[in-house]
């Protein structure tokens, strides 16, 4: 299973296959990774956008 | 052999104070990363005492080449030369996998780079957090970031011989503009410098008179005083310093040189638009238009809903015609470039302006972070540019307005919405690279293993966008962003983080995702490695490359160009130039 396909699994009603368990850790690394994005991006996202701003563009 | 193709990258900077301090210039950033490269990545690529003098004294454009053949610079406004990005450009490639290994090789030296910037920045009291942003669009909508370059051949027959000849009829205007302009600053400089000459004079008279006569040391440093304050009037009111160096003069020369290069290089642009370009515009723009599906990076837009592509609302033209035109699809960018040649008084840099292959420039592209993605915005790229130029394209349908279909398939993440035709008959952006997969498809030619990597993959994306585009996370950077967003933002403000802090390139998310082994990669580690350090084999740069290695081993004055190299002091040097595309 691909990390696209456990992205459709993990956001998908329909339960994930049990003839692909060996595959399970791919979900569960993505399901954790998605956690901690998620926490990270609570985190002052207001000033996230000060601090990225370019002040006058460039090209 | 396969085309010759560049990306310019420019990456916005994520500065975060940690304490009360402020945040430093871009400038500054820029130097730190200039200083961190020559002294610890790749030693000795830009002098010592060069690396002095821009610390004393940055100027616009600043930068230096590097051990593949590729360029770092600083591309700032001349109105807001602080606040600026770090651009980076891939030496000439050939193909799109070398020249994605290329753009991968930028992130990987730049994100070497960060421990040492931070480091020169909490030294010079900026201890706060530091990252760099590969992407084209921030918070508050400023549009930047990249520019695909590529060879193409810019008209054929009649077409290219007017060109030529009215191009030619137009060579004197330039020259006689530059002669006019320097003939005036030239009179004004003589005539400032006499009248300060003159107040010197007369001060100095007066203040020896005045000390031989023994009336005071005091009153004769009242008068050098006064001559100080009549030397720094230009610097306070014209932002000129005449007494030593400062970058204010520089942006004002800057601002000069953009004032000429505008009048010099319209009349060439409005050229170009009428006479070049034209099977360009006509066979590429449906593929332009639509690729933002593979391509787009995905936006959070000013309505807070998703768009494909952070650069499409901001383009306003097919082919650039003017420099003061907004954004657009296609730049042919030796057309204003050969101008300044001319004032240079370089003659290989005009000559291109005759050339039948020119460089042109595509202003709509957005910044790829995912392999898949980034590999099928160039593949496909150069797929239609080789049916064009077999003539395979001619008869394609093609959207009405490119432009208004690249912003209509961009503000559509559901990928229905269909745009008016040549043949009309309405289509969506699926249909529309459906129409040049297939063409590509059917011309067969020699067996290219990389090339039936991309129509494969391209028929497979194309597929899995048509039944369910969340099957190309990880692979297509919108699709990932846009499932990033909704899976992981609460409100507003960190939609909008998770849609900037996705292109980070150390802490970023979908780098997170890839150090994780959840997304799919194209290329491989080792040769994204090796490109850090090592030029194409086929291109001029290799030849650059060469000299940039030799030149950063041996130190001396040096100057270092695209399609030349001085070694030695200016006009006592030694040029060689590198020929070849």
């Amino acid at each position: 299973m691909t990390t696209s396909n456990a992205l459709v699994d993990t956001l998908s009603p329909t339960p994930a296959d049990p003839s692909e368990s060996p595959e399970r850790p791919l979900e569960t690394r993505l399901g954790e990774a998605l956690g901690r994005i998620a926490e990270d991006a609570r985190d002052a996202a207001e000033r996230y956008a000060r601090d990225t701003e370019v002040p006058e563009g460039g090209e | 052999m396969r085309r010759v193709a560049g990306i310019e990258q420019e990456y916005a900077i994520r500065y975060s104070p940690v304490g009360g301090e402020g945040r430093p210039s871009h400038r500054r950033v820029f130097l730190a990363f200039l200083r961190t490269l020559s002294e610890e990545l790749q030693p000795g690529i830009v002098a010592e005492e060069r690396l002095d003098e821009l610390e004393a004294a940055p100027t616009p454009g600043m930068g230096a080449f590097v051990l593949n053949g590729g360029r770092v610079y600083y591309e700032a406004l001349s109105k807001a030369p602080d606040g600026g990005l770090i651009e980076l450009a891939t030496p000439e490639c050939r193909g799109a996998n070398q020249l994605l290994v290329y753009e991968r090789a930028q992130d990987a030296l730049l994100r070497r780079a960060l421990p040492g910037m931070r480091r020169r920045l909490a030294r010079a009291g900026y201890p706060g957090e530091l990252d760099l942003l590969k992407n084209c669009r921030d918070a508050a909508g400023h549009v930047y970031g990249t520019q695909e370059n590529v060879e193409v051949e810019v008209a054929r027959g009649p077409a290219l011989l007017a060109y030529r000849a009215l191009a030619a009829l137009l060579l004197p205007w330039p020259i006689a503009l530059t002669l006019a302009l320097w003939a005036i600053l030239i009179s004004v400089a003589l005539v400032v410098c006499g009248l300060l000459l003159a107040l010197g004079l007369v001060y100095v008279t007066i203040a020896l008179g005045l000390g031989a006569l023994g009336l005071a040391g005091v009153r004769a440093r009242r008068a050098w005083s006064l001559l100080d304050r009549a030397l720094a009037w230009p610097d306070r009111h014209l932002g000129v310093t005449l007494r030593g160096r400062d970058h204010r003069g520089a942006v004002l020369l800057h601002r000069f040189d953009h004032a000429m290069s505008y009048a010099f290089a319209t009349p060439h642009l409005v050229l170009a638009r009428l006479f070049l370009f034209g099977r360009v515009r006509r066979d590429l723009g449906g593929l332009l238009a639509s690729r933002v599906v593979l391509s787009g990076a995905g936006v959070r837009r000013d309505d807070g809903g998703f768009g494909l592509s952070e650069k499409a609302d901001a383009i306003g033209a097919l082919q650039r015609w003017h420099l003061g035109t907004a954004r657009a699809i296609l730049d042919p960018v030796e057309s204003y470039r050969a101008t300044q040649g001319l004032v240079a008084l370089r003659v290989r840099q005009v000559g291109r302006l005759f050339a039948r292959r020119q460089r042109l420039q595509l202003g709509c592209s957005d910044a790829s972070l995912a392999e898949v993605g980034g590999l099928l915005k160039i593949g496909t790229l150069l797929e239609a540019l080789a049916l064009s130029d077999d003539g395979a394209l001619a008869d394609l349908p093609r959207p009405r307005d490119p432009v208004a279909a690249l912003r209509a398939f961009s503000a559509d993440p559901s990928l229905t919405a269909r745009v008016p035709m040549s043949d009309g008959a309405p289509r969506t952006a699926l249909e529309i690279q459906r129409l040049y997969l297939e063409r590509a498809e059917a011309a067969g030619g020699a067996v290219d293993p990389e090339r039936l990597e991309i129509l494969r993959l391209w028929r497979e994306s194309l597929d899995a966008l048509e039944r369910d585009p969340r099957s190309l996370f990880g692979r297509i950077d919108w699709v990932t962003k846009r499932e990033l967003i909704a899976r992981c933002a609460d409100d507003d403000a960190s939609a909008t983080k998770v849609a900037l802090r996705y292109a980070e390139l150390e802490g970023g998310y979908f780098r997170a995702l890839e150090r994780d082994g959840l997304t799919d990669r194209v290329l491989d580690d080792a040769e994204i490695e090796r490109a850090v350090t090592e030029a194409p084999s086929d291109t001029r740069a290799f030849a650059r490359a060469r000299l940039v290695r030799r030149l950063a081993r041996e130190g001396g004055p040096r100057e270092i160009g695209w399609d030349r190299v001085r070694v030695g002091p200016r006009f006592r040097g030694k040029v060689i130039f590198l020929f070849g595309e």
